[in-house]
């Protein structure tokens, strides 16, 4: 179970970009964190997964606990073998390894004692990686990039999955199927994940909670069915008003309501 | 934060501006009185701020094209040696000054070409690494091929400069006219940057697919950047083979490329202003090092002194260069720049 | 005269295994670290100097040099932790400058301490057995050289190929953070490519201190060669470096011999310009993979 005590990030030690986040995921759910584009996600989960010192980000506030244990101060590598996996934001795989190499690297490095388990079980969920497990990887196309990364993730055998965008530049059946899988893994092995996701609808129809956070801050939280009623979130990020009524042109005037929650 | 607060730009030509405010006219006016009268009050260091005029020149041009380009150039020292030995001979020839000075940034300018070209089919670290094949061509061009006009490895004598059949012997005549030229390019170097040309050049620099995509012609630029870049290091060549009045392929080796290299990034990279900065901490660095921490390193081994005169300035060059990058790779611009956005939005921290 | 091209071109391919020698330590550091180490001429010199001193010490010739292998390691190990660890994440041109800045300090430093005249061990390591095939001479030093890059070159592409830990370093050459996020020390990885080139440096040093000697000013200028190799061959290929280091001992040798020994010292310089305006990744490089 992970717990976001009013985490406080700065980068650079000049900029602060979260201003005071709480979350929780708990165990073996699947939460979603929507929101506009420079509102925090990514940050967020860098947070936790420790990568943030790459762009001199600092939390300098607030706390993170995994299991009760405190994580906000380990590397990524500790975090990783502890059980907390990052799928980085655009489907970074080693682009000279074939994909095959990609995973076993995950595999040697992390749970080295199931490589080989593991490794059945990521074609099992993934079976288009299995024929392509020779190709180089950086050559794949961005559905098969994207299954390599997950599974790559999954070789870790983690206790929480952070997914950065993973619909990012995928088509919409591949998607579809992505999160399904998603959804399969998470019921049968249990494991947390923390989704970051632009494509609001599907996001929400995974996950059971949801965050909305916007400059910073998660300005409205729910489960997801409370969320994918609310006309706010309605309106500005699944873009749908008045279903199914047509809507002339002239009725469209910018920000007819504001937001409540500001 | 890059102006104080309640001043704001309403018009394009205050956007671009170099000098924004009235406030920046005085001190800039205050500073070239200042500048140009600096052999009345500091005789003593002029030759000192001759050298640095000279290096200046190099240090901006290769800021243009490091900095703002993005493309290392590892032949810096080489491309002025170019400058330095075409200044040489053309004044032995009889040719006069300013006519020199330009040919030999003309020259260097088109020399620098031959080795941008490669920028059409490679770029980053490979473009860098075919600056480091100019930085040992050359001066084996030089040395080599007909060495009875270059002076082959013995370094060759020069005449000194003459302005309007006057002879420019002591340092501060010299001095006037190095500083002239080198505020003349500082200011073509700024205004360079603001134009579609300095543009194209950050945007290669921050992104070249992009920036390609974009219609940015990025071989052109380029090859612009390069041009530029050795046109400086040229003219700077010039300056110096005539304040040295000795030119030798000793004077410009490899180490001398990694020297304007350090200089740029201690200043800082991608501002003018970080070039000048720059030579001027590496020369009151040298100038620390040789003065007063030669003496004690030698009192402490009293056996080694030649070596340690030899070796130290090396050591703490590369020392500090190091501390900078690890510490502060955007140099001393960059803790300036910081200095003032803070006290500009004092008392708020953030 | 076809005797003497045959003579230069095996004096230049067994000279090139030594450049395929120090080859291997720049393109291990490149592979894992992707930072092009400049200092490679000033590690040799280094660890030379401490082999000079092992032995100068009075240690008998095998322990002198076992004792200088661990502490290249350790040097190796040194320079990664104080100057290449910080430098994760930074733009090229920062690794760029921090080596080159290292190769100054190490210069300064050595000049310092051992001054910048060129010294010899003054007697021979490998046994003075003077080889003659037909009508070549072979010298022992060039071939003790020979026999210690094969070992190494057979050593490493095994190591990279199928070991985890090789794997490991394969994937850290192609993104420092993802690397991070699957768990990989990449840590680790830097100190230990850093610590194996530190050993290949004193092994390189050995063969050349036999050979000619060394000193600060005239072993880096040698290390230029392997730059040309090293581009030849691909930054990132082992095979590569190699067939690199020989291609550029053998062109260099023959140039010098046939033309004049000028040319001889130019030709590294013609083969870099040639190969980064023909193919810069090199013969067996990886091209690099930029989806748009």
């Amino acid at each position: 179970m992970l717990v976001l005590n009013n985490i406080e990030v700065t980068y650079s030690e000049v900029i602060l970009v979260l201003k005071g986040v709480s979350l929780t995921v708990p165990k073996g759910g699947i939460v979603a964190i929507m929101g506009a584009n420079g509102a925090g996600k990514s940050t967020t989960l860098k947070a936790i997964s420790g990568l943030l010192y790459v762009e001199q980000g600092k939390i300098t506030h607030g706390s993170i606990e995994f299991d009760g244990m405190r994580i906000d101060k380990m590397n990524p590598q500790d975090l990783t073998k502890f059980g907390i996996v990052q799928i980085l934001e655009g489907r970074q795989v080693f682009e000279n390894l074939t994909a095959e190499e990609n995973l076993k690297v995950a595999g040697y490095n992390s749970d080295s004692h199931n490589v080989k388990r593991n490794l059945e079980m990521v074609y099992h969920y993934f079976p288009r990686l299995r024929e392509i497990r020779h190709n180089i990887s950086g050559y794949l196309s961005g559905g098969e990039q994207q299954m390599c990364v997950i599974g790559r993730a999954l070789m870790t055998s983690p206790k929480l999955m952070l997914l950065d965008e993973p619909s990012l530049g995928l088509s919409p059946l591949l998607t579809k199927e992505i999160f399904e899988i998603l959804g399969k893994y998470n019921h049968e092995q249990h494991t947390s994940i923390l989704l970051v996701e632009q494509n609001a609808l599907l996001a929400l129809k995974l996950a059971e909670y949801g965050y909305v956070m916007e400059n910073g801050r998660t300005v409205m939280d729910g489960p997801s069915s409370k969320l994918l009623d609310n006309p706010d979130v309605r309106e500005f990020y699944l873009g749908l008003v008045d279903i199914g009524e047509r809507k002339s042109f002239r009725d469209v005037k910018h920000y007819k309501r504001r937001k409540r929650w500001q | 934060m890059r102006y104080p607060a309640g001043i704001y730009n309403i018009n394009y030509a205050q956007d671009m501006s170099i000098i924004r405010t009235k406030a920046h006219w005085v001190i800039f006016a205050l500073g070239m009185i200042a500048l140009f009268t600096f052999p009345l009050y500091a005789t003593s260091f002029i030759h000192i701020i001759n050298l640095v005029g000279i290096y200046v020149i190099s240090a901006v041009g290769l800021m243009l094209l490091t900095g703002y380009c993005g493309q290392i150039s590892l032949g810096q020292a080489a491309f002025m040696m170019v400058g330095a030995y075409t200044g040489a001979w053309m004044t032995r020839a009889g040719f006069p000054f300013w006519g020199t000075l330009i040919l030999s940034g003309l020259i260097t300018g088109v020399v620098g070409l031959i080795f941008g070209l490669p920028a059409v089919r490679v770029k980053g670290f490979y473009l860098a690494m075919s600056t480091l094949a100019a930085q040992f061509i050359i001066p084996w061009c030089i040395v080599e091929i007909r060495p009875d006009f270059t002076g082959g490895i013995h370094s060759l004598r020069v005449n000194p400069m003459t302005i309007f059949g006057h002879k420019l012997i002591s340092q501060i005549e010299m001095f006037y006219v190095i500083i002239t030229i080198t505020c003349i390019l500082i200011i073509f170097a700024k205004n360079l940057v603001r134009t579609q040309i300095g543009r194209a050049w950050v945007a290669i620099r921050d992104n070249d697919l992009a920036a390609e995509v974009l219609g940015i012609n990025i071989f052109l630029y380029k090859l612009i950047a390069f041009f530029v870049c050795t046109f400086f290091a040229g003219i700077s060549g010039c300056l110096w083979a005539h304040w040295m009045r000795n030119v030798g392929p000793t004077h410009f080796e490899f180490v001398t490329s990694i020297w304007f290299l350090g200089m740029i990034i201690l200043g800082g990279m991608g501002s003018i202003t970080g070039a000048v900065v720059g030579v001027i901490v590496v020369r009151i660095l040298d100038y620390v090092v040789s003065i007063l921490l030669t003496p004690l390193v030698e009192e402490a081994f009293p056996l080694l002194s030649n070596q340690i005169v030899a070796g130290l300035p090396a050591f703490v060059f590369g020392l500090i260069i190091l501390l900078f990058i690890i510490f502060e790779p955007r140099g001393v611009n960059h803790r300036w720049e910081i200095f003032k956005a803070s006290y500009r939005i004092w008392p708020f921290s953030y | 005269m076809t005797a003497s091209i045959f003579q230069f071109a095996v004096s230049g391919i067994l000279v090139g295994s030594l450049y395929s020698l120090v080859s291997l330590a720049i393109v291990l550091v490149y592979k894992a670290t992707h930072v092009f180490n400049f200092a490679t001429g000033s590690m040799i010199v280094f660890t030379s100097f401490l082999i000079w001193t092992m032995i100068g010490l009075g240690l008998p010739l095998w322990l002198a040099i076992l004792v200088s292998i661990a502490f290249s390691y350790i040097f190796g190990l040194l320079l990664e932790w104080l100057v290449l660890r910080p430098l994760i994440g930074q733009p090229l041109i920062g690794s760029l400058m921090a080596t080159l800045a290292l190769t100054e300090l190490l210069r300064g430093l050595i000049i310092m301490i051992f001054s910048a005249h060129e010294f010899h061990l003054g007697y021979h390591i490998f046994p003075p057995i003077v080889k003659k095939i037909g009508p070549v001479f072979i010298s022992p030093a060039l071939f003790g050289g020979f026999v210690l890059c094969t070992i190494c070159l057979i050593a490493l592409i095994l190591f990279f190929r199928y070991s985890p830990k090789g794997l490991s370093m394969r994937a850290t050459a192609d993104g420092h953070y993802i690397a991070q996020s699957v768990g990989i020390r990449v840590s680790t990885v830097f100190s230990v490519t850093w610590g194996i080139a530190g050993v290949i440096c004193a092994m390189a040093g050995l063969a050349l201190m036999d050979r000619i000697g060394f000193s600060i000013v005239q072993t880096p200028s040698v290390v230029i060669f392997c730059f040309a190799a090293v581009l030849m061959g691909g930054l990132d290929s082992v095979p590569g470096a190699i067939l690199g280091g020989i291609i550029v001992g053998l062109v260099s040798d023959l140039a010098s011999g046939l033309i004049s020994s000028q040319v001889g010292m130019l030709m590294p310089y013609i083969v870099l310009m040639v190969v980064i305006l023909v193919r810069p990744e090199g013969i067996w490089g990886l091209k690099r993979i930029e989806r748009i």
